[in-house]
This record gives structure tokens, sequence and C-alpha cells, in this order.
């Protein structure tokens, strides 16, 4: 039998740990401190610790390492810096297994955080039942599972008798959730590898790119008004609706839409980049024409579309440009133009085909599981740090993205097991086995 | 025949005493208790007895009548009736000046009630600030303005010397803000008169009419879905915008107001009826697909439009065709209809210009106004039951109807005056006046 089926077969004959890994880690509520949540779950410390004590465990040598926005004080500006962010109870955890020497190393990472729980659960979110072959759990899809996965691909190796040229190091970041600071901290103290592979849920498909993502607010202003009288003319007063100005910006919106459907694709993403409507406000009581619209949105830019610090500017400049040129065609607006409140830029990445751990990562996962498809992630993960510092970076993780944040989100026994695999053949083809 | 002179100088000469009628009567808080506000301010009961008190020293013989749902229980499903509203201090008053005879009676009405104080305000809402010309509060325009000048036309023509023939009633109702409860009790006592003038703010202007107003909402159901991930099928559980469904069925209103445009127009309206919307709530969180909107609407209806029951059921069912018509032009409304929930319907009502009492109203305006016009009121007034029970009803009273529920709302006593003088002349026109030395003018 070949290394690899010994570790395969090594990983069939464990999936109880491969379960109860991933167990440990929902039973340990890691919500992240920025969401509405009970403080009792905000124990981001707890979920480290008892995977910090599985890396112990397996020989690799373990640390935490806090973020300080003081300390980090030189990225103000750039992705992930947050100088209202605290991390006290809050560590990374940065593992490293050595290797035999001679071979490339690789960082395994993923975001200890969760998300809040939310109502409409059916299961305990920190229970992590199994029902089914389904792991349910907050975290489950997003993304201890990958975190579990990933462990157990290193533990498989080592279980199975083997050792690696190359060193393996764990890197698991707080904070993913609340902005990306743990990630910028992990690469700020100096963390390397010669590739990376971040273990978000990717349906088990290979993603070697994200988006990045900006949400912002166009704000209107109108001028309130009695709905039943008549109105005279805007510039004496009379009133201004400011529900028809925001359709004219829903109207301009689908027309740039079908422009950047055309421009802004990518070969490895399955969907255009969009300017995405999620939230219209407007107006205060039935007799009063609105006098202020919100329209909230969330619009994604490639890769390719970074400015110098790794963010969306060029692609904000691009939207408010935009808002500035649909103000135009219309008297009101050109004497009352709308802003854009920006509220979120979560940068990106990516991984070009040419380079050889985009070649392995997709020849070493489709031994595995041949339907892997290349794909890339249409939200944000944090693997933008990752390639800013010059590390090839693939995502690929267990469970099917659409389940995160929600309520009952869990991943499949069978999908762990596969991805558990899938990790494991990339690591002993990229660090290589020891003879 | 009658000096109406005498009368009209009477008025000028005692412009400070009805100045400080209105005054006092702002000065009594009587917000709608269906109205957010402080418990102190709604003392609807207090505005009346002090009008009760008022007149009674002009010589009315009053009453206070208790509006009572379960009393007004056959009035169910029709206008104005609120099964859950209830009248503890919530009197309506009227009062009856008894003519020496042979004269057409008028009723005199208009509601005590106003609503929230609201914020902004420059003056103090209830104090009355007089500044010039101008008396600034909560109700000067809607409506204590025109129940202090229809009431102090009466005391005019009494104080000038003047006798009329046919009996003149005050009606001041509660409730009118918050659904116009009080009106519908005030006809269901079976109080009546030949003619009534309702002292809303027409700025002068004869309002022969006004418009019903139904508040609706259109709640469209979308489906959640991560905004950044491709869209399955919706059949499979796809995400479905709300957002994008609601901008859809509102771009097609945009022809249902073009047609109504021409189809609901009204020779003494300045605008055709429209279904306006006011407010559009969409959604929840940046990464999520709306999956639910409300489009609230604000729409108007023609007197000739009401229903049997007095209301506006004909065109609710016109506006909820409409939805599912659009409904039916998108895959997903069809299998997933929008709703309208129906938030209010205002009732209204119409007096033909071939009315005599239309005709006397004019024509006295036209004297004292030679600039008046003729023109519907575009919102609701409580003229409905007057109508609905037969009595020729118009709309006339002093304050511009854009101040009103307004922060700063008021009146320029100029205005307020003349509009006395007008009331003073109809009222002696059309009850006709004993000659000074106690024979027919």
């Amino acid at each position: 039998m070949d290394s690899k089926q010994k570790v395969y077969r090594w990983i069939d004959e464990h999936q109880q740990d491969v379960v109860k890994l991933l167990q440990e880690l929902l039973q340990a509520p890691s919500v992240n401190p920025y969401f509405d949540e009970e403080e009792c779950y905000k124990k981001e410390l707890r979920a480290q610790s008892v995977l910090r004590r599985h890396l112990d465990d397996m020989g690799m040598k373990t640390e935490f390492q806090y973020p300080d926005a003081e300390k980090l004080k030189e990225y103000e500006g750039k992705p992930g810096y947050y100088a209202d962010h605290e991390f006290v109870d809050r560590p990374n955890l940065v593992g490293i297994l050595p290797g035999e020497g001679g071979g490339r190393s690789i960082l395994l990472s993923g975001h200890i955080d969760v998300v809040q729980r939310g109502s409409k659960w059916l299961h305990d979110p920190f229970g992590g039942t199994v029902e089914d072959g389904k792991i349910y759990g907050r975290g489950a899809v997003d993304m201890k599972g990958g975190i579990g996965a990933m462990t157990m691909a290193v533990k498989a190796i080592q279980g199975a008798g083997l050792k690696l040229k190359g060193d393996v190091k764990i890197g698991t970041v707080v904070d993913e959730e609340a902005g990306g600071m743990g990630t910028l901290a992990l690469m700020a103290a100096g963390n390397r590898a010669d590739a990376c592979i971040i273990t978000e849920p990717t349906d088990l498909q290979i993603a070697p790119l994200c988006r990045g993502i900006l949400w912002g607010k166009i704000v209107i202003e109108g001028r309130a008004g009695h709905i039943e009288l008549k109105q005279g003319d805007w510039r004496d007063g009379g009133a201004v609706d400011a529900i028809e100005k925001g359709l004219l910006y829903i109207r301009a919106i689908k027309n740039l839409n079908q422009d950047w459907a055309i421009t802004k694709n990518h070969k490895y993403m399955t969907l255009p980049c969009a300017v995405n409507l999620a939230e219209f406000h407007a107006g205060e009581y039935p007799t009063t024409f609105a006098n202020h619209a919100e329209i909230v949105f969330d619009a994604q830019y490639l890769p390719r579309e970074k400015d110098e610090n790794g963010l969306g500017s060029k692609v904000k400049k691009e939207l408010e440009d935009f808002v500035a040129a649909v103000a135009q065609t219309d008297d009101w607006l050109k004497e009352n133009p709308p802003h854009i409140e920006w509220l979120i830029d979560a940068d990106c990445g990516e991984t070009l085909d040419d380079q050889p751990f985009f070649r392995q990562a997709v020849e070493s996962a489709r031994q595995v599981h041949p339907e892997s498809g290349i794909e890339g992630i249409g939200f944000h993960t944090d693997m933008g740090w990752f390639c800013n510092v010059g590390i090839p970076t693939m995502n690929i993780g267990p469970g099917n993205p659409r389940l995160a944040h929600h309520s009952d989100e869990f991943v499949t026994v069978n999908d762990m097991m596969t991805c558990t695999k899938m990790i494991a053949s990339i690591l002993m083809d990229w660090c290589e086995v020891a003879e | 025949m009658a000096d109406k002179s005498k009368v009209y100088k009477w008025l000028d000469e005692h412009t400070e005493e009805a100045a400080d009628l209105l005054k006092e009567l702002i000065k009594i808080p009587s917000v709608n208790p269906y109205f957010d506000d402080e418990d102190a301010l709604k003392g609807e009961g207090d505005a009346q007895r002090y009008l009760q008190k008022y007149i009674e020293n002009m010589g009315f013989r009053t009453e206070f009548s208790y509006p009572d749902a379960q009393e007004l229980i056959e009035y169910k499903d029709m206008a104005g009736y609120m099964a859950d509203h209830t009248f503890e201090d919530r009197p309506n008053l009227y009062g009856e000046l008894k003519g020496s005879g042979g004269g057409r009676s008028i009723f005199l009405s208009g509601h005590m009630d106003v609503v929230q104080t609201g914020s902004k305000w420059k003056h103090d809402p209830f104090s009355a600030d007089q500044v010039g010309d101008t008396i600034y509060g909560r109700g000067t325009c809607d409506m204590k303005g025109g129940i202090a000048a229809m009431t102090i036309a009466v005391k005019a023509i009494q104080e000038a010397g003047i006798r009329l023939k046919g009996d003149v009633k005050i009606g001041t109702v509660v409730d009118e803000e918050a659904g116009g409860m009080g009106t519908l009790a005030l006809m269901a006592k079976g109080y009546r008169a030949d003619a009534c003038i309702l002292t809303e703010p027409t700025h002068l202007k004869l309002a022969p009419l006004c418009r019903g107003i139904l508040w609706g909402k259109i709640i469209i159901e979308g489906q959640a879905g991560h905004i950044e991930l491709k869209r399955e099928d919706w059949r499979e559980g796809g995400a479905v915008d709300a957002i994008d469904k609601a901008a859809y069925i509102l771009e097609h209103f945009k022809s249902f107001n073009e047609n109504w445009t021409y189809t609901k127009a009204h020779k003494y309206l300045p605008i055709p009826c429209q279904i306006k919307f006011a407010q559009f709530e969409a959604g929840e969180y940046p990464t999520t697909f709306a999956n639910h909107a409300e489009l609230t609407f604000d729409a108007q209806y023609l007197p000739q439009e009401k229903d049997e029951k007095g209301l506006g059921g004909k065109v609710k069912k016109e506006i909820e065709d409409f939805v599912q018509a659009i409904a039916q032009t998108d895959p997903y409304l069809r299998e997933n209809p929008p709703r309208i929930e129906w938030i209010l319907d205002a009732d209204c009502g119409e007096t033909f210009d071939t009315e005599d009492f239309f005709k006397v109203t004019k024509k006295c305006l036209t004297e004292l106004y030679p600039d008046a016009v003729v023109e519907g009121n575009c919102a609701h007034t409580d003229m409905g039951w007057f109508c609905n029970v037969g009595i020729p009803t118009l709309n006339f009273g002093p304050g511009d109807s854009k101040l009103c529920h307004q922060s700063d709302e008021h009146i320029e006593i100029p205005e307020y005056i003349l509009s006395a003088k007008i009331i003073a002349s109809t009222i002696m026109d059309w009850c006709m006046c004993e000659d000074e030395d106690g024979k027919e003018g």
C-alpha cells in the first residue's frame, strides 16, 4: 500500500476522531465579541485552547499571539486594521511541526471565531449534535469544520507513521467575522510558509480567489410635503419624493450591473461582480412624501481591482462617480446630490493558475475527489493578507457556504472525511513525504 | 334687509376678542388620545367644556353626548366606526340657538381634537403666541381657527342686533383625527339641519367636496439568500430579491396613475386621484437579499366612487385587482402574490353646485372676497356623514391646509376675521334675518 493509501485508511478508521474534534470545537462557543450575543458565548480563547491541546498532543510547538492595535499602527488604512478592536483573551494560535528538511513548507489557516447564534435553531447551536450523518452547530460550516479537517489531516499523516520534509504550520485566528485583524496580526508577526490553505467552506471546490466586498449606503435627500395636496415646483418649496429618486437609482444600477456582467467577470467565478441591493428604507408616514431614502448595497470587486493598500478604493471611486453621474440626469438631484456612506471594505486575494501550488493543490485534491472544480469564492475570506505577503494561497474546505451564518448550520461527516483526505494529499505532495 | 355692514364692523372692532377666543381654545390642548403624546395634553373634554360655556353665554342651549361603540354597532363596517375606540371625557358638543321661525336652519361643525405636538416647534405649541398678525399653535389651522371663526360669526350677528329666523346649530366633535367616530355619533344622534358648513381650513376657498383616503401596505414576500453567492432557481429555494419585485410593482403603478389622471379627475379638484407611495421598507442586512418588502401608500377616491357603505370598497378592489394583475406578469409573483394590508379608509362627500346652499355660500364669499375660488378639499374631512344623511355641506374655513399637522402651525388674523365675516354673511342669507323693527327683511 502506498503512503497515501495508508493515510486515507487511517482517516477511514478514525472517523470518530474526525467527528469528535469538530464536536469539541463546536462545544467551545467562540462568538466574535463584536456581535450581539450573550457574553458567555464569546470565548475565542476557549476554542483556541481546545485546539492548542490537540496540536500540543501532536507534538507541535504552539504559541498564542495577541493582536494589538497599537503595535499594528503602521497598517492603518490597510485591510483588517481596526484601531478600536481589543484582544483581551482573544489570541491567534500558531503551531509548528518542523519537517525533516528539504521540503516546502505549508501554512494551514482558518478563523476560530463564529457569528452570533441568531434565531430559529432546531438543534443546540453549541451542541455538536450528529444526526443522519450531519454535524450541527454554529461554525460547523464557517469554519470549525475546516479547522477540524486540516488538523486531522496532519494527525492522519502522523498516525500512518509518516513524516514530511517540509514544515507544517497551523495558524488559527480570531476576529475574522468582524474585520480580519487576526489574520493581519498573524502576517505582521512574520508567520510565513511556501504555500497556504485556508479551509473556508468551499463545498470541496478549489478556490484560488475570493472577491472583495464593499458595503455602502446611498443616501438620497428628498423634501417632505403633504401627499394628498397639490405640490408646487420644488424650486419654490414643493415636495420631492425620495422614493421616486431611489427608483431612479434602482434602474441605473440595473443598467450598471448589465455592464458589470460583461466587464467584471473572472474565469474562475461563476457569477460576475454586481451591485446588489439589500435594503431600502424610505418614508415615515402615509400622508407625507418621503424626504429621505437609504439604499444599502453589497458590491463585490475582483482581486485585480485592488488598490495600492490592497483595498477597494478604485471601485468605491467608480461607484461614487456613478452615483454622481446619475444625479446629473435629474434637476433636483443635480442640486442635491446623493452620497455614499461606506460601511465595509473587506479585501480579497488571488493565486494565479501558473503558480506551482495552484497546480499541485488541484492535482492532489482531485486524486481524492475528482469532482472538485476550480471556482473562486463569491464572498470574502481572509486570503488577502497571505497573498499580499507573497504566499500562494488556496481556499479548500468542507461545507456548503450557503449554510454559513444560518440557523441549523451543519456539515456532513462525509464531507469532513473527504476534505481531511484532500488536505492530507496536498500536504504529502507539497511538503513531500520523508523516506 | 339686515345690515350686514354692522356685523362686519363689529368684527373689525372686536378682532382682539375674536383672537382671544381662538387663543383660549389653543391653550387647552386637546390632542386626540390615539396619538402618541403626553396624557396631560389629551384634553378634548376641557376644550369642549370651554366652548360649551362660551356658547351658553351666547344663549345656546347645549348638551354633551358621548360616542359609544356599542350603541353605534349598527354602523359597524361603515365610515367612522371604530369598535375599539373609547370616549371617556371625550364628549361631542351640540348647541342650538333657536331662530324666530320661518327660516332655514344651519349646522356649523368642526372637530375639537388635534394631532400630536410633534417636534421642531419654534413657538410653544399650546401658548398661542401672537407675532404681528400671526397666531401660532397646534390646532390654529386644524381646526380651532375654524371653530372660533364660526362661533364668533354667530356672536357678531347677535352683537349687531340681528335676529335670525332659522336655527343655528353648533356641533363640535371629538376623534376626527383618528377616524371620525365623533361625527358618526353626532349624526347617529339625529341632529340635523338644512345645510352645514364645516370650517376645515380651506384658505378661504369654497370646498364642495373632499376626497376619500385609503392607506394601504403592499406586502411582498421574497426569499432570503446570500447576496454574494450564485442564486439558485427560486422553485428550489433560491433567493428572490423583494426589493427588485417591489421596484417592479412601483414601475407598473406609473401607468396606473397616468390612467387615473384622466379617469379620476374632478372639475373642482386641482389634482387627480393617485396612488402615492409614502414608505418603502425592505431588507435587514447587507449580505442578504431582502425577503420581505412593504410599500405603504396613500390613495384618494372621489365621492362618486363611494360604495354602499359610504366607503372606498370599490377602489380597494380596483387596487387589489391591479396588484394581482402585475403578479400575473412575473413567474415568481404569480405563485407568491403580494397582498395588501389596509390601514385606513377615510370617507368623503360632495355637495353639487346646483344646490341652493352652494349658490348662496358662493355669492356671500365672492361679495367679500372677489378672488375666491371653488376648490375641493384634496384630503379627508368629516363631511361624508353630513352628506350621507342628506345635509348639503360645504367646507369653508381659515388657514392653509399645508400647515396642518406641521410644526409652527399658524393662522393669520386678517384671514381669520374675513372668514368669520363670510360665515356670518352666509348664515344671514341662509337662515334669513328679521327686520330690525321685527318685520321680515
